[in-house]
C-alpha cells in the first residue's frame, strides 16, 4: 500500500480500496482514472458500468458494489456528509444508486480512501475493518443473524474505539430481501437492495475510523468562501423549517389540511383528513418524546430528530431517523395513526435494515389484497391485515426481514409480490420499474411527479424530481434560472420535461461532491447551486472548473445510469409510465382536490423530458449522438452491441 | 492580574453533533480538515442521545482571534466564549 499516494491530493485522499471476497484480499489503487466522475455517484456509478456483466445478477458472487465519498465529504462544506453506494439493482434488474448521510462518509476519507469497490463472495460472513490506511477482513460469524444496532455496538466493543463508524446489514439483508439497505449510525439507510447484494457475499458490515487529514488546495480561502455560506444556509427558510421540524415537518405543517398531498391505503387517495393524522404531526412528537436533534458531518440544518419512549408498550425506546417517508409509508399509507406505533416501526426498520420506502409499498399492497380478499388469513399467518391495523404492521416487518410466512411472499417486493399472488393483484401493486413506491403530491405536482416515474433507480424522489416546485418558486427566480416562469404552477405540465431533466443533472454532481440535497438549489434557489459547488471544488481540490462544466458532467453522470438501465433491464418509454392508479383515481379532497394525472398530459411531459436529454422520444433510449456529444463511447459500444441505440 | 480567563463553554443539550467544532478546531492548527488534531471532543451516546463535550489541554480560546474557530461553526448555539475562575479545573 505504501507505494501508492505519495502524490498530494487536495480534497480527495487519492486511494480506491478493491476488495475480492473470494480469496479475502484487499488492493490498493490510485484514484485518478476515475476523477473525470469527481466522486461519489459519479465514481461508484461508472465502476458498476464498466465492471458489471449484465448476465450476472445483483446477488451473484460476480455482482459489484461500490461505495464512495466525493472530494468536499468530510470538509466543512455545508453538509457534506454523503456516502453513496451503487449497485445492481434486485428489484428493478437496473440500477440501483443512493447515498445516505452520517458521519461515515467523513471517517472513511479519514481512514485513507475516497473509494470502495466490492466483489465476490467470502466463505464465511465477515466484516471490513480499516483503520488508518489499514483494511482487513474480520470473522463476523457472532454477528450474523444480529440487527445493525446490535452490530454497531459489538465491533465497537471489539475494536474497542467508540468513534468507530459502521455501516451494517441487518437480518433483511442476510435473508436477502430485495428492500434490504445499509444501515449508518443506526438510524440513516441507503441501498434499495444493496443491504441484500453484502448479504449475498456474507459482508455483515464495513468499519472505518481515522486520523488523517484531508489537505485543502486554498485552506484560507475555503475558510472564509465557507463560513459565508454556511451563514446564507442558516438564515434559509429551508434551513430554518429543518432544523425546527425535520423533514417529518412537511408532513406537519401541510398534511391533515390538505396543503400536501400524501399516499392514503396503498396510494389509493392522497388526501388524509386532519382528524387521521393529528396524532402523527410534528409538533406531537416534538412535545411528547423529542430529546434532542442529531446532525450529518458539518450539517447546519439537523433534519434528524431523536425521540424517546421511556416507558408504555414500545418503552424503553430510543429512535432516530423518522421522517416525512416514515410517516407515510407506516402511516398514512397503511391509515394507521398511533405514533408511538410509527416509532417502533421505524425502529425496527432501521435495527432489521429494510428500506422503508420500499417496504412500505410492499404492506401496503398486502393490506389492500386482504381488503379484496385475495389473501386470506389462511395466506397472512392469522395477521389481519385491515387499513389502521398498527399491530399487524409490527408483526410483518420481523416476518418480512426473515422471511417468515407472510414475510417470504413480501420480502422481494411489491412488484414480484403481486407477480407471485397474481389474480389481478398486478394492478394494484403501486412501483415503478418494479421498485415500490411511497410517495406524495404524484397526481397534484407533475413535474415532482415526473421525476420520480423517471428516477433510474426506480420509484424515488431524489434524482430529478423537483421540490422547489412543491415548496414554491417565485416566477421570477423560475424565469431567470430556467427560461420560463410557467413553472411554478403545480398542475401545468409545460416545462416540466426539462426542469425533471435539469434536476437530474443537476442532483448528479450534489451527490458527486458529496453535499446533501438539503443545503441546495434542490430544496430552495436561494441555496448552493453550480456556481457554489464550483468555487468549493475550486478551493478544496484545486480543480479548475465551472457551472456549464458541472453540468456536462452531470449529465454524462445521469446518462451512465439511464444506460445501465438499457442494458441490463431494457427498460423503455413503458418503464417511464406511472401506474393506472394515478391517472383514475383522483385526489378526494383538500387543497388539491381533484388532482390527478393525464395520459396526454403526461406524456407530452415524457417527451419534453427524452427531447431535454436528447434522447429519442418513441423508445426512451438515448441516442448515438447524445452519447457522443457527452464523451461516453463505452456506452455507445455496448448499447449498440446490444441493439438499443437509435441513431 | 484578572482571576479569570477565557474559555470555551457548551451546551451540551443543544449539541446535533455535526463535528463543524472539530474539523474547525483541527484547521485552527494545521490549515486541513483535520480532527484528530482538535482539542474539542464531542461525544454522543447511542443509547441515551446524551452529548459529552471535552475541551482538552491545548485550547487556548484561539486567542487573538475574534471569535473561537469551534463557535463561529456553531449553528446551534451549543459553544460560547465565556470566562472561568483560572483556580478551577474544567
Amino acid at each position: 500500500m505504501s507505494a501508492i499516494g505519495k502524490k498530494q491530493y487536495c480534497g480527495w485522499v487519492g486511494k480506491l480500496l478493491r476488495v475480492d471476497l473470494d480469496t479475502l484480499s484487499c488492493r490498493v489503487e490510485p484514484i485518478d482514472a476515475y476523477l473525470e466522475f469527481i466522486g461519489g455517484r459519479g465514481i461508484s456509478d461508472w465502476i458498476v458500468f464498466e465492471e458489471s456483466d449484465p448476465a450476472v445478477g445483483a446477488l451473484d458472487p460476480r455482482s459489484v458494489v461500490a461505495i464512495g465519498v466525493g472530494p468536499l465529504v468530510g470538509t466543512l462544506a455545508p453538509a457534506a456528509s454523503r456516502t453513496n453506494i451503487s449497485a445492481k439493482n434486485i428489484a428493478t434488474g437496473g440500477i440501483a444508486t443512493s447515498s445516505v448521510g452520517g458521519h461515515f462518509g467523513a471517517e472513511l476519507k479519514f481512514a485513507g480512501f475516497d473509494q470502495l469497490v466490492i466483489r465476490g463472495k467470502a466463505s464465511h460472513p465477515v466484516y471490513l475493518a480499516i483503520r488508518n490506511g489499514q483494511a482487513e477482513l474480520r470473522d463476523a460469524g457472532a454477528l450474523w443473524g444480529r440487527t445493525t444496532w446490535d452490530t454497531e455496538d459489538a465491533i465497537r466493543r471489539e475494536l474497542g474505539d467508540e468513534r468507530i463508524r459502521i455501516a451494517s446489514i441487518g437480518p433483511a439483508g442476510e435473508n436477502l430481501c430485495s428492500q434490504a439497505c445499509v444501515i449508518v449510525d443506526r438510524g440513516r439507510a441507503a441501498g434499495w437492495g444493496a443491504g441484500a447484494t453484502l448479504g449475498a457475499k456474507n459482508l455483515k458490515a464495513i468499519a472505518v475510523r481515522g486520523t488523517q487529514p484531508i489537505r485543502l488546495a486554498d485552506p484560507s480561502g475555503f475558510w472564509s468562501y465557507n463560513q459565508a455560506l454556511l451563514k446564507q444556509v442558516e438564515r434559509s427558510r429551508a434551513s430554518g423549517v429543518l432544523r425546527r421540524n425535520g423533514t417529518h415537518g412537511s408532513y406537519g405543517v401541510g398534511g391533515p389540511d390538505g396543503r400536501t398531498p400524501q399516499g392514503v391505503r396503498n396510494q389509493q387517495d392522497e388526501y388524509w383528513p386532519a382528524d387521521k393524522g393529528q396524532n402523527l404531526r410534528e409538533i406531537v412528537y416534538r412535545e411528547k418524546w423529542e430529546i434532542g436533534r442529531t446532525a450529518c458531518t458539518a450539517c447546519p440544518s439537523s433534519c434528524t430528530h431523536m425521540y424517546h419512549l421511556p416507558d408504555g408498550r414500545y418503552g424503553p425506546l430510543t429512535v432516530e431517523g423518522i421522517h416525512t417517508n416514515t410517516i407515510r409509508a407506516l402511516g398514512s399509507n397503511l391509515d394507521i395513526t398511533d405514533p408511538q406505533a410509527v416509532m417502533k416501526g421505524q425502529a425496527l426498520i432501521n435495527q432489521l435494515g429494510l428500506n422503508v420506502d420500499a417496504v412500505g409499498a410492499a404492506m401496503a399492497w398486502a393490506y389492500e389484497a386482504y381488503e379484496r380478499n385475495l389473501l386470506t388469513l389462511a395466506d397472512t399467518d392469522g395477521l389481519e391485515l385491515t387499513w389502521g391495523n398498527a399491530d399487524a404492521m409490527l408483526e410483518l416487518l420481523p416476518r418480512i426481514a426473515a422471511r417468515r410466512g407472510i414475510g417470504d411472499l413480501l420480502a422481494d417486493g411489491v412488484a414480484e409480490a403481486a407477480r407471485r399472488l397474481g389474480r389481478g393483484s398486478e394492478s394494484f401493486a403501486i412501483h415503478i420499474k418494479g421498485q415500490g413506491l411511497n410517495e406524495q403530491s404524484v397526481r397534484s405536482h407533475k413535474g415532482w411527479a415526473l421525476g420520480i416515474f423517471t428516477s433510474t433507480r426506480g420509484a424515488g424522489h431524489l434524482n430529478g424530481a423537483a421540490l422547489v416546485e412543491r415548496l414554491g418558486m417565485q416566477p421570477e427566480q423560475a424565469k431567470k434560472i430556467f427560461g420560463n416562469e410557467a413553472i411554478v404552477r403545480p398542475e401545468t405540465y409545460e416545462g416540466k420535461g426539462s426542469l425533471t431533466a435539469w434536476f437530474e443533472g443537476f442532483k448528479s454532481i450534489v451527490d458527486s461532491v458529496g453535499l446533501c440535497y438539503y443545503t441546495t438549489f434542490w430544496i430552495d434557489l436561494e441555496l448552493i447551486g453550480l456556481q457554489q459547488i464550483a468555487d468549493l471544488l475550486e478551493k478544496v481540490t484545486g480543480m479548475e472548473t465551472d457551472p456549464d462544466r458541472l453540468a456536462h458532467t452531470g449529465r454524462r453522470i445521469q446518462n451512465v445510469e439511464k444506460a445501465f438501465n438499457t442494458l441490463h433491464a431494457g427498460f423503455t418509454r413503458q418503464q417511464d409510465m406511472p401506474p393506472e392508479r394515478f391517472f383514475e383515481k383522483a385526489i378526494s379532497g383538500g387543497a388539491y382536490a381533484g388532482a390527478r394525472l393525464d395520459h396526454e398530459g403526461y406524456g407530452r411531459m415524457l417527451d419534453d423530458y427524452y427531447g431535454a436529454h436528447g434522447w429519442d422520444r418513441a423508445t426512451g433510449w438515448q441516442t448515438e449522438a447524445c452519447l457522443r456529444e457527452l464523451a461516453i463511447p463505452s456506452a455507445i459500444e455496448k448499447l449498440a452491441r446490444a441493439g438499443r441505440l437509435p441513431a | 492580574m484578572s482571576a479569570f480567563t477565557e474559555t470555551i463553554l457548551a451546551d451540551t443539550r443543544l449539541c446535533t453533533s455535526c463535528m463543524a467544532c472539530e474539523l474547525a478546531c483541527g484547521f485552527r492548527w494545521s490549515k486541513k480538515m483535520d480532527p484528530a488534531h482538535s482539542t474539542i471532543r464531542v461525544h454522543r451516546s447511542t443509547d441515551t442521545g446524551f452529548v459529552d463535550i471535552d475541551i482538552l489541554d491545548g485550547c487556548d480560546s484561539c486567542r487573538g482571534v475574534e471569535i473561537p474557530m469551534c463557535v463561529s461553526v456553531c449553528i446551534p448555539r451549543v459553544l460560547s466564549l465565556g470566562r472561568r475562575r483560572k483556580d478551577r479545573t474544567q
